[in-house]
């Protein structure tokens, strides 16, 4: 029994131990080898699934190659060029499939088979990358053709804009006509080459060219070259590294075991802050030059590698926008560093115009700060977290760059401002929040934590204008014009509030009006100057009327703005305030003109009134900008070596002034005579030309050139400091012409006002037209009301008797009902007036303004104009090689779109002035042209 | 039953209305790419995946008709369905261009329809949706509340610093931060509330956020703890967090 049992004992053991065997085995032996066997069996079949699928892929492509290659002859022979050139793309395609099938049949799928498929993938994946990033080939191709006075030194790595890059070297005379425009010490430069023939597409040139005119003020862009088939354009050459790399160097560089946590040590830290520091000066720049550069990134950032020097330079201007440009809001940029909001405008199919596109500019700063501390892409966009190592004011700085549009950092300078507070510090990490500038100023005004205000639309536009008026002329200041803070009494909370805005908006607009007044250099450059970190106290207010309410402001609220304040001290104004029935209004009264109090609503006049001054505030402020921008690096000799310049070119710019207003003033009876001389007409083909006889000219005024202006005192100067030198005389030359442009135009205002008041008797004054009255009105009644776009290529400031002509040319249409908009020397053009100019000059390109060429330029953007609302004809001002004023009349256009020659032929009569009707009739149709000159000595009275 | 402000987005979308796609695809667009590129591992590859670029999406709506999403399914499943279509009407609208023939978009390819139709996402995928959806609320709150508040809002319980060194860093009193504090944290409960009725199709979707500790009602619920609700709302946002920076480090990889 005991056996028995022992025996079953046994069995099932060795059964159990059979089955747990047979199980090891089964795991450990036959599953891996089934498994083997099946990746075997799924290599071997992926790999003849392959190969068929790729035989037959191929034997297709093979096919339709062979389909394609009669279907391009024939397009070939009948001419068909558009349709022969898709059938060569659909062969290429087809021939890189077959080509792509033969790879993978002799190389790919083998690899796979035998279990090297890491060998593949670098092959599929890594090469291609590599090969996509490397430089093009260090010449232009022929297609592309040569760059006139540069000679091609290598290449760069094209980005996703489609334009081909090249480093190149202006021969001697292209260097020297660049430092004749100003440009110094251009040794190597950039050209991105954008090419119709070279695989470049339309759509890519015009938005490169959109902002080209602003480029080139701005200096960013040295030259260009605009044609049908190819638009270039040059940019200094900075040879360094980009941002995302130097940034990983700087993390891999700091000692995590010093700072106990992955980021910036203190040294790299303080690197890093002042690329961000760099980047934000340039962008401050911009946006002062009426530029915002829409494509801010680490990668295009690059940083100067010259030991000692290390600073960021902002390149990459394929998507720099007007700031006030007419044109939809796209969504071009680069995802993280482009601020959501502006996709979802640009989605609802807002304008660049309406929005402030600075503030998009600001958000990538943000980024781009973000990306230095975190070594990485703030991929939460606003909500992003900084887990690396930072200071909390820092964090501060990068959350108010980046959140949202109207809580933002109201400028690039104010941010900056933030930042140089950190910088400075001798330990970043003590610096609170509380302790930034922006951060003072906002717990200031929440002091008083006000009641929860009603949701208030935004500002009117022309309001908001107002208020950046006084905030760009505190910019320097970064903080902005503060608001008169009156208790008032019995007023509900929201009132309150509304009240405070509305005097804020009041304050603002008045420290506009007043930086417009100090309109001198010296006054501009005061207020600028002390405005830097000005804070300021609470104001006082002393009670004038208690009848009316009348109150004024002292401390420094009375200086709106410190900068600002300056220049409105400087005419003699108050700042002074109304109270009415709770409303708090501030106005500035100027000199003798007493108080003025700024109701909330002004009559047309006013605000037409108002609207005059801010677009010359604006031009004021941009021309002192301009000419600014060039004056970031500072040399410790160079401001004391100019200030004779300065001061003598002051004195002549005074003199010559001067004696202007002092011709003006005492021929004021015979004002509304002017002697206009009668020209040479060309009526030709698409053309009219109108050239100025000799008399007349020169056309500029006589400001010293760069050239005239380099005595002997700048040449002895060290070398850094000449080019210094010669750049603050071209400011101070840019300021002048700003300067007696501005008073040309005012003088023709006073003319105006003259002409107006003088009775229709005074023998001066009587219109000395000579034609029928039934001719002129039958004329009259076909170009009333229609606009004329006057282009003027002559370089401020005009001589006064060009001046002078181009006034009575323009009077003379406008006697017929004619609008003349753009860039007329006696008006100030709107912003749509400039925008419009813009485009025009666009299209244009280079082209010379006395070829066909141009002609057909002009008439193909006049035809897409409305006439009466956009422009009807072009009356465009150029410059003659012998250095003559000629005005080319392009337009009007009949229904067909060709020039209306007989309306042409009567306009030139009009502008001619002498009532030499048929002086200048349209070309003949045998083709013979009939041009006729009148004799150039001969002055015609000219009525204004 | 969709609710009158789900019904009002679904219109937007269908009038092709390119602002709605793009809030609808900034908000829930991590999430879908990474379900997308989990469930096509074979079928779909990473490189597509990454092609679902928020214009790309915003420009294609054109047969958001066909999706009804009144038939009963999640919101989670029909927004998986749009992608699938708006994927599936990219590459067609790519090999369209490639062959530089006609500029119409190719035609919708059904099969990807019944891809979407057969289509059951996991847990994982429906918890990131909830996710997405209390981050669409924090980002509005972002939006409206004042900056410093937000900011003591985010310092404090996104960040989780101490109320003490908030009150240092801003310059204010404790008391100034608690009081700021609790006045975002009733913006955002409000605003929760708002995003996951936009969001859910059905009342399971709705009753999400109670199920998560986010108490729909503060007013009225007895069991409301502030405590426990910035907790949850700082959880979620640290796995969003994550989620983005995985989804942007797939995308950067495969640059």
């Amino acid at each position: 029994m005991n056996s028995t049992g022992s025996v079953i004992l046994l069995t099932l053991l060795g059964l159990v131990l059979a089955v747990v065997l047979g199980v090891f085995i089964v795991m450990f032996v036959i599953v891996p080898v089934f498994k083997a066997i099946g990746w075997v069996l799924r290599q071997i079949g992926a790999f003849i699934a392959g190969e068929v699928s790729d035989a037959l892929r191929l034997v297709g492509a093979l096919i339709l190659t062979i389909v394609y290659i009669p279907m391009i002859l024939g397009a070939v022979i009948i001419g068909r060029w558009s349709a022969s050139k898709h059938f060569v793309e659909a062969f290429k395609s087809e021939a890189k499939v077959g080509g792509l099938c033969v790879y993978r049949m002799l190389v790919g799928h083998p690899l796979k088979l035998i279990g090297a498929g890491a060998v593949v993938q670098g092959l599929e994946e890594r090469l291609p990358e590599v090969v996509a990033a490397a430089p093009t080939s260090d010449g232009p191709s022929k297609r592309t053709g040569i760059f006139d006075g540069y000679t091609i030194v290598g290449s760069m790595a094209g980005g996703g804009s489609g334009g081909k890059l090249y480093i190149a070297e202006p021969d001697p005379v292209k260097a020297a006509s660049l430092e004749r425009a100003g440009y110094l010490g251009v040794d190597q430069v950039v050209i991105k080459s954008f090419s119709l023939k070279d695989g470049s597409t339309l759509p890519q040139i015009v938005r490169e060219s959109r902002a080209l005119d602003a480029a080139k003020k701005l200096g960013l862009v040295l030259d260009h070259e605009l044609t049908g088939e190819r638009f270039y354009y040059v940019m200094r050459y900075v040879p360094g590294k980009p941002l995302t790399f130097v940034v990983q160097q700087l993390h891999a560089e700091s000692a995590p075991a010093s700072v106990g946590a992955a980021g910036l040590d203190d040294q790299h830290l303080g690197v890093a802050m002042g690329y961000a520091a760099d980047l934000l000066g340039t962008l401050s720049t911009y946006h002062r030059g009426g530029l915002w550069h829409k494509d801010v990134k680490p990668d295009n950032i690059i940083v100067d590698g010259t030991p000692g020097k290390q600073h960021a330079h902002l390149v990459d201007f394929g998507l720099v926008t007007p700031l006030r440009s007419a044109m939809t809001l796209t969504t071009h940029g680069t995802e993280y560093f482009r601020d959501p909001e502006m996709v979802r405008l640009a989605l609802r199919g807002v304008k660049v115009q309406d929005v402030d596109g600075t503030k998009f500019d600001i958000f990538a700063a943000g980024a781009v700060l973000y990306a230095i501390m975190e070594n990485s892409f703030p991929a939460h966009g606003a909500l992003s977290q900084i887990s690396k190592r930072c200071p909390e004011a820092i964090r501060w700085i990068i959350r108010r760059a980046m959140t949202d549009y109207d809580k933002r950092y109201p400028t690039a300078a104010a941010m900056l401002a933030d930042l140089d507070v950190v910088r400075r510090a001798p330990d970043a990490f003590k610096v609170r929040p509380a302790d930034l500038p922006s951060m003072r100023e906002m717990l200031e005004t929440d002091v008083v934590e006000p009641a929860p205000q009603p949701e208030m639309p935004p500002l009117p536009r022309s309001m908001q204008n107002a208020g950046e008026a006084a905030r760009v002329a505190a910019a320097a200041s970064v903080v902005p014009p503060p608001i008169p803070n009156v208790e008032i009494p019995n007023v509900a909370a929201a009132g309150a509030a509304a009240a405070n805005v509305a005097a804020g908006v009041a304050g603002q607009a008045a420290a506009g009006i007043g930086a417009g007044a100090g309109a001198g250099i010296g006054a501009a450059a005061a207020g600028v100057g002390a405005a830097a970190g000005a804070i300021p106290s609470k104001p006082r207010i002393s009670l004038k009327n208690w009848w009316t309410g009348q109150f004024d402001v002292e401390g420094d609220a009375a200086r709106p703005a410190a900068g600002a304040g300056a220049a409105a001290n400087a005419s003699g104004s108050t700042f002074s305030g109304i109270n009415i029935g709770g409303i708090k209004i501030g106005a500035v009264s100027r000199g003798t003109e007493g108080v003025r109090v700024a109701g909330p609503r002004l009559s047309a006049a006013e605000q037409l009134e108002r609207a005059r001054k801010r677009v010359d505030q604006a031009r004021d402020r941009a021309n002192a900008r301009l000419s600014g921008r060039r004056l970031r690096r500072e040399y410790s000799n160079a401001p004391k070596a100019t200030v004779p310049l300065v001061a003598a070119l002051v004195v002549a710019s005074i003199v010559l002034f001067g004696v202007r207003f002092g011709k003006s003033s005492s021929s004021t009876p015979q004002v509304a005579s002017v002697t206009a001389p009668a020209f040479s007409i060309s009526n030709d083909g698409l053309i009219a030309t109108l050239d100025t006889p000799a008399g007349i000219g020169p056309i500029a005024a006589s400001l010293p050139t760069s050239a005239e202006a380099m005595p002997a005192w700048i040449r002895e100067l060290p070398p850094e400091a000449q080019a210094e030198a010669q750049q603050k005389v071209l400011q101070t030359q840019a300021q002048l012409a700003a300067i007696m442009e501005k008073a040309q135009r005012e003088l023709f205002e006073i003319q105006d006002r003259v002409e107006k008041t003088l009775p229709k008797s005074a023998p001066d004054a009587a219109p000395v037209i000579d034609e029928p009255t039934l001719s002129r009105d039958s004329l009259v009644a076909q170009v009333a009301g229609k606009r004329v776009v006057m282009v003027n290529e002559l370089r401020p400031p005009l001589a006064p008797d060009v001046a002078t002509m181009l006034r009575t040319y323009g009077k003379r249409l406008e006697r017929l009902g004619i609008n003349i908009v753009g860039e007329a020397p006696w008006r100030a053009a709107d912003a749509d007036e400039i925008e419009l100019v813009a485009t025009l000059r666009n299209a244009c390109g280079t082209t010379p303004s006395d070829t066909a060429e141009f002609g057909e330029h002009v008439r193909a953007w006049l035809e897409e104009r409305e006439p009466d609302t956009e422009a009807w004809a072009i009356l465009w001002v150029a410059a003659t090689p012998e250095g003559k004023a000629r005005l080319h009349l392009v337009g009007p256009l009949d229904s067909d779109g060709n020039p209306d020659a007989a309306l042409r032929a009567q306009l030139l009569d009009k502008l001619s002035g002498d009532g030499s009707a048929g002086a200048a009739k349209p070309k003949s149709k045998s083709g013979k042209n009939k041009n006729r000159t009148d004799s150039p000595a001969k002055p015609v009275s000219a009525p204004l | 039953m969709l609710s009158s402000v789900t019904s009002g987005f679904i219109s937007r979308l269908r009038s092709n209305d390119q602002a709605a796609w793009f809030e609808l695809w900034e908000i829930f667009g991590p999430v879908v790419r990474g379900q997308l590129a989990k469930w096509g591992k074979g079928r779909i590859g990473s490189e597509t995946v990454r092609d679902l670029s928020q214009e790309t999406l915003a420009a294609l709506s054109e047969s958001i008709d066909r999706y009804d999403p009144a038939r009963g399914a999640r919101f989670s499943t029909w927004l998986l369905a749009i992608a699938k279509h708006v994927l599936g009407d990219e590459m067609d609208r790519r090999s369209a261009q490639k062959r530089g023939g006609s500029k119409k978009a190719g035609e919708f390819d059904e099969s990807w329809m019944k891809a979407a139709a057969g289509a059951s996402a996991d847990e994982a995928y429906e918890a990131a949706v909830f996710r997405a959806k209390v981050e669409a609320a924090i980002r509005l709150v972002q939006k409206e509340s004042d900056f410093t508040d937000f900011s003591i809002y985010r310092m404090r319980v996104l960040d989780g610093k101490p109320g003490k060194e908030v009150a240092e860093d801003l310059g204010i009193s404790e008391p100034t931060v608690s009081r700021r504090l609790a006045r975002v944290r009733d913006v955002l409960r409000a605003r929760l509330e708002q995003m996951i009725l936009l969001y859910s199709f059905t009342e399971d979707e709705r009753a999400e956020a109670a199920r998560n500790g986010l108490a729909k009602n503060p007013k009225t619920d007895p069991q409301r703890d502030d405590a426990l609700f910035d907790e949850a709302i700082a959880e979620i946002y640290h796995r969003q967090m994550e989620l983005r920076r995985q989804d942007q480090a797939d995308r950067l990889s495969e640059r």
